[in-house]
């Protein structure tokens, strides 16, 4: 019998496939006699087809899900290890659970010593530091001595011979405790009932000092026979490196960022963990589980703010929570609540640690004394304190209720004190302190965690400020849903960075959330609307996408004009956006221009001083330079980063990619040693700004590079491709995958040039794949049909030294129809494809033809002095030769050699030793 | 390269040709939805594959005939899973790689939700269904890669719609069982 349908035989498919169409027909009572009464040759088919025909009920009954989905929640995960791999002691059996920490496998002892299946925790290699290693030992010793009926025992952690750290803890069958109180509609007394288990497994825990730091409703489960079970005892603590900082950033970080709900606020704000923090915790899960709900709102979360209490006290009142429950007798939990509980849960959920129980043990003993009827302790001591601060916290909530009555002896008059107060408390929070205080918390968490933007040098698996930037602003509605104008505030600084970031969808929502809000606020017409439109457009063309912008552009222009903005910075920025839908260097360049040099008029004349300006003026220098201006460009740009340097806000990041930029200029303008300078500083600074792999530094490596390579240094261009093209390759470092990396776009070019390099000598077969790789990467920083334009051509010159000339010649032929269809025919990179394609139809095809491209070539360049046009020089000087025309022969290769003299820019000066060959050979051919 | 085809021989080379070149505008399309739709992405894969059947026609001067717009259409199908695949691996792979904050409710996670609109997962399934039913896996491809309706698939696969229902519910129960 076949027990699974992928084991079964190829030649029983097609038997499995009919009868199982058959029994699909038929009505659901029906299927089950017709498989009883299957004939006995196909009797073994019974029950694959007895479980596909419930599966296809299912599938019927579930709408289908017509189209993918990319999951971000580790649901979808395929499982890091497998079934039957065996990890220290164990032998893994099925997956349990996974999470950002690692997995969680079912697993037997394979001495089988034991015959009991454990839960074998694997966390991420990577979250372990070195020190954390050595403790895992240690700290084992002590959790395995836990032992007691409320806790899922750890049995044994250790670290397999690979490096993998496990941890294997009893197994647990059962449900979290919320679910399991929620579905059994447990009356009050037996939900405390239920938490003083929990709360005497907490203490035996306490009295061996063991901390459990994590205590939440995922993390206690109850059986299906009543008993509660504490999972990851001290768990946290075996993880996390407490001797030093690497680690404890991460739990400290995590506590605010994953799990924060539960987490005291000494935990929150990396204070001391002690018993006291798990008291707060349990505060919590126990509110949780009387009022269906955590307490309040979550005010841990901006820690410094004012002493605000995070307690029961932030919702309207307890029997409204009873009420809105509604899952227990409502009247009794009211009852219960304003009571003892109430006192019970605001002693556990005091912020500062030493107000609250100082030992579980004594919080289990109010519980057990409220349910006995006898007196509290929590009562004794804050029953004062806590009334003030009731009244003080529920003044509109308390006046509500009591409205009626005091109204019918004084009139209007409190009910008009009530509004006034009420408009003051809403004015307060709306007031430029309160929103400088949120703003600034908001900064303290983002920029607090790892110091500064640029996190290069970050601890090992430490969060990063973009992390906690993306956790933040997806809450912004929920913590700062009263006050709207830090919101705005919150998501410009969320644009900005997440655009410095390069984070190019967040950057989109963070603008149509901005927009929206500003819009609400302040009407369609604030100017703000412009520059969000403005910066989305040039997100679009960051991403390649050279028309989403236009109609947002368009948008932009009517609200410049409507709201008076001509002439003024918003415009030159507007300008600029213009400008970049034109690319100058593939497309007409002096449109690009046009808008850029009329921005940078309006800079000069009105905001000479404005820091918007490096942008369009980045712009304008690389426009200059595709309109062949290359000494403006240099000029531009030298002055751009010597004005950056002095503004008190500097952007590194723009110095770093305008030094490359300039760089090229340098280069193309012959300026050997300036060009390399360029390359190397830049490259330094992008490294230091952004680091490794990204498309700026790997564009300043390869120029460094084929630099090296013209100037005949080939042993260290080797050396430098070699090794950049290894770091490149690496598998991504988890530590630093946060940074932005290369798009994929600096990794094909850095391959061509690699490739180019090898091709130059004369390794073509080595050459071939990286060539291949970079043809396959859309490069999106130009117009579709450019894409992989060069990345062709110069596959097509390795297939050519090959000898595989007839897929060479597909190659060229693809490359200079890219440009062709441009209709851009005079840019060097068209007429570079369209010499190359002219050479091949010249060794290969119709001379004709081969002539006519050549002299396209040479009409296009218009006088200028390329490399390009003394190659299309020497090939009509070789089709001449192949006339029989020695004398003009000679006289068009002379003239290509002295084009080549004239050359400004930098170039491959094997092109001039080709050049030569050629023309000796066509000296040495006899006169006919 | 385009633009050298005519209707009646747009078939075989020329027309693969064709597809060649229109696959990294597909690709480049899907990539750039996704990016722009954030971070749980439904992709729309029927309304890119309409765009870049469109383009295809602005590029080519004549309308593709009956069969060679069903070859299209099976064809862009199969280039939409291999896209998407591709991302939900690089995704993968992105995710794994980041500096992920610490959790401890590994053993508890909520029971999962269904995977079957996971592209990675519908992909080894559709594998393992290849290779016993082709044709049930033509019509998962086109449904659920493709982004076609059971109308157009019936029509491209010289199907009735009903077969094709049919088809889907069983690739589904197939799938289901060949990865349990």
């Amino acid at each position: 019998m076949t027990a699974s349908l992928s084991d079964l035989p190829a030649e029983r498919w097609q038997t499995f496939s009919t009868l199982l169409d058959e029994v699909l027909d038929l009505p659901a009572e029906a299927r089950e006699p017709w498989l009883r009464q299957l004939p006995d040759e196909h009797a073994d088919l019974a029950p694959l087809l007895r479980t596909a025909a419930l599966a296809h009920a299912e599938v019927k009954a579930r709408p289908p899900a017509d189209q993918p989905r990319l999951r971000e929640s580790p649901t979808g995960d395929p499982w890091t290890f497998s079934a039957t791999r065996r990890i220290g002691p164990y032998e893994l059996l099925t997956p349990l659970g996974q999470g950002g920490m690692g997995e969680v496998w079912s697993a037997r002892r394979i001495d089988g010593t034991l015959n009991r299946d454990v839960a074998l925790k694997l966390p991420h290699t990577w979250l372990l530091t070195a020190g954390a290693r050595l403790r895992l030992n240690r700290e084992r010793d002590i959790l395995a001595g836990l032992s007691h009926p409320n806790v899922a025992q750890l049995y044994d952690a250790g670290i397999a011979d690979d490096g993998q750290p496990w941890m294997a803890l009893e197994k647990v069958d059962g449900q979290r405790i919320d679910a399991w109180c929620r579905e059994r509609r447990l009356p009050v007394a037996a939900r405390l009932q239920l938490f003083l288990q929990v709360l005497d497994a907490v203490s035996a825990a306490h009295a061996r000092l063991i901390v459990h730091r994590d205590l939440k409703p995922s993390n206690i489960l109850v059986t299906d026979d009543g008993r509660a079970k504490l999972l990851d005892f001290g768990i946290a603590k075996l993880i996390d490196d407490d001797g030093r900082g690497d680690l404890t950033e991460i739990t400290r970080l995590a506590g605010r960022s994953a799990t924060p709900e539960y987490a005291a606020p000494e935990q929150l704000a990396g204070g001391t963990v002690t018993a006291a923090t798990d008291v707060y915790s349990l505060g919590v899960v126990l509110h949780e589980l009387l009022c269906g709900r955590r307490p309040g709102a979550p005010r841990g979360r901006t820690a410094g703010a004012d002493e605000g209490e995070r307690g029961l006290a932030s919702n309207l009142t307890i029997s409204g929570f009873a009420r809105e429950v509604g899952e227990v007798d409502a009247k009794a939990l009211g009852r219960a609540l304003k009571g003892d509980l109430d006192a019970i849960l605001a002693k556990a959920l005091s912020r500062r640690p030493e107000a609250r129980y100082n030992s579980v043990e004594r919080m289990a003993d109010d519980l057990r004394r409220h349910l006995a009827h006898q007196p509290i302790e929590a009562r004794h001591i804050t029953r004062v304190e806590r009334g003030l601060k009731f009244v003080r916290r529920h003044r509109l909530a308390i006046a509500s209720a009591t409205l009626l009555s005091l109204s019918i002896a004084v009139g209007g008059a409190v009910s008009l004190w009530q509004a006034q107060r009420a408009k003051q408390a809403a004015s307060l929070a709306m007031s430029e302190a309160g929103r400088a205080n949120a703003t600034r918390d908001f900064l303290l968490k983002v920029l607090g965690a790892s110091g500064r933007l640029v996190a290069s040098d970050r601890p090992a698996g430490s969060i990063t400020a973009r992390e906690m930037l993306d956790l933040i602003v997806d809450d912004l509605d929920g913590e700062l849903k009263q006050q709207p104008e830090t919101r705005l505030e919150l998501l410009e600084l969320a644009r900005k960075l997440f655009r410095q970031w390069h984070d190019l969808p967040r950057v989109e929502q963070a603008n149509q959330r901005y927009r929206a809000l500003v819009a609400e606020l302040h009407g369609g017409g604030d100017p703000r609307i412009v520059d969000s439109l403005i910066e989305q457009a040039n997100v679009y063309i960051e991403y390649g996408d050279f028309s989403s912008g236009l109609p947002l552009l368009d948008q932009a222009a009517s609200l410049i004009r409507s709201q008076g903005l001509t002439g003024s910075p918003v415009e030159a920025q507007w300008l600029a956006a213009m400008a970049r839908h034109y690319p100058a260097d593939t497309g007409d360049a002096k449109r690009a221009l046009g808008y850029l040099q009329q921005a940078a008029g309006i800079y000069a004349n009105r905001a000479p001083q404005d820091s918007s300006q490096r942008w369009p003026r980045f712009y304008l220098a690389q426009a200059l330079a595709a309109d062949g201006q290359l000494a403006e460009a240099r000029r531009t740009a030298l002055e751009s980063i010597a004005m950056e340097q002095t503004w008190p806000v500097r952007n590194d990041w723009f110095i770093a990619w305008q030094t490359v930029e300039l760089a090229h200029y340098e280069r193309r303008l012959g300026h050997r040693d300036a060009a390399r300078k360029a390359y190397e500083d830049g490259e330094k600074m992008v490294l230091a700004t952004f680091g490794r792999t990204v498309d700026t530094q790997l564009e300043a490596v390869l120029w460094r590079a084929t630099l090296m390579h013209w100037a005949g240094d080939d042993a260290n261009a080797e050396a430098l491709f070699a090794k950049e093209n290894e770091l490149l390759e690496a598998p991504p470092d988890p530590d630093s995958s946060n940074e932005p990396t290369s798009s994929g776009e600096g990794g094909a070019w850095f391959r061509l040039a690699y490739g180019r390099f090898l091709l130059d000598r004369g390794r073509a077969a080595a050459a071939l794949p990286l060539l291949q790789r970079a043809s396959t990467v859309a490069i999106t920083s130009k117009p579709v049909e450019l894409r992989q334009a060069d990345a062709v051509l110069a596959l097509g010159e390795a297939l050519a030294a090959l000898g595989r000339d007839g897929e060479a010649g597909q190659q060229f032929a693809a490359a200079h129809e890219a440009y062709r269809k441009l209709g851009r025919p005079g840019i060097e990179a068209a007429l570079d494809a369209r010499v190359r394609w002219a050479q091949h139809l010249a060794e290969h095809g119709d001379q004709s033809l081969a002539r006519a491209e050549f002299a396209a070539v040479m009409l296009h360049a218009d006088g200028r002095a390329l490399p390009t046009v003394a190659e299309a020089q020497m090939g009509l000087a070789e089709l001449d030769a192949k006339k029989n025309d020695k004398a003009a022969a000679l006289a068009q290769a002379e003239q290509a050699l002295r084009t080549l003299d004239q050359v400004q820019a930098l170039y491959n000066p094997q092109i001039r030793v080709g050049l030569q060959t050629r023309l000796e050979r066509l000296k040495a051919t006899p006169a006919r | 390269m385009t633009g050298h085809s005519t209707t009646d021989s747009i078939e075989g080379e020329s027309l693969s040709s064709l597809w060649q070149h229109l696959y990294p505008d597909l690709k480049a399309l899907a990539r750039s939805r996704l990016r722009r739709a954030g971070e749980f992405t439904l992709l729309d894969t029927t309304a890119l594959v309409n765009q870049s059947y469109l383009k295809l026609m602005a590029n080519g001067p004549e309308q593709l005939d009956g069969k060679a717009r069903r070859q299209f259409f099976c064809y862009a199908s199969s280039v939409m899973r291999s896209v998407i695949v591709d991302l939900a691996r690089e995704r993968l792979t992105e995710r794994r790689g980041s500096g992920e904050v610490l959790r401890l409710e590994m053993l508890v996670e909520e029971p999962g939700a269904p995977v079957d609109d996971d592209p990675l997962i519908v992909d080894n399934a559709l594998t393992a269904l290849r290779a016993r039913e082709p044709r049930l896996a033509q019509v998962v491809e086109m449904r659920f890669f493709g982004g076609f309706s059971e109308a157009e698939i019936a029509e491209a696969l010289g199907l009735t719609e009903r077969t094709v229902r049919r088809d889907w519910e069983k690739a589904r129960t197939l799938m289901r069982l060949l990865l349990a």
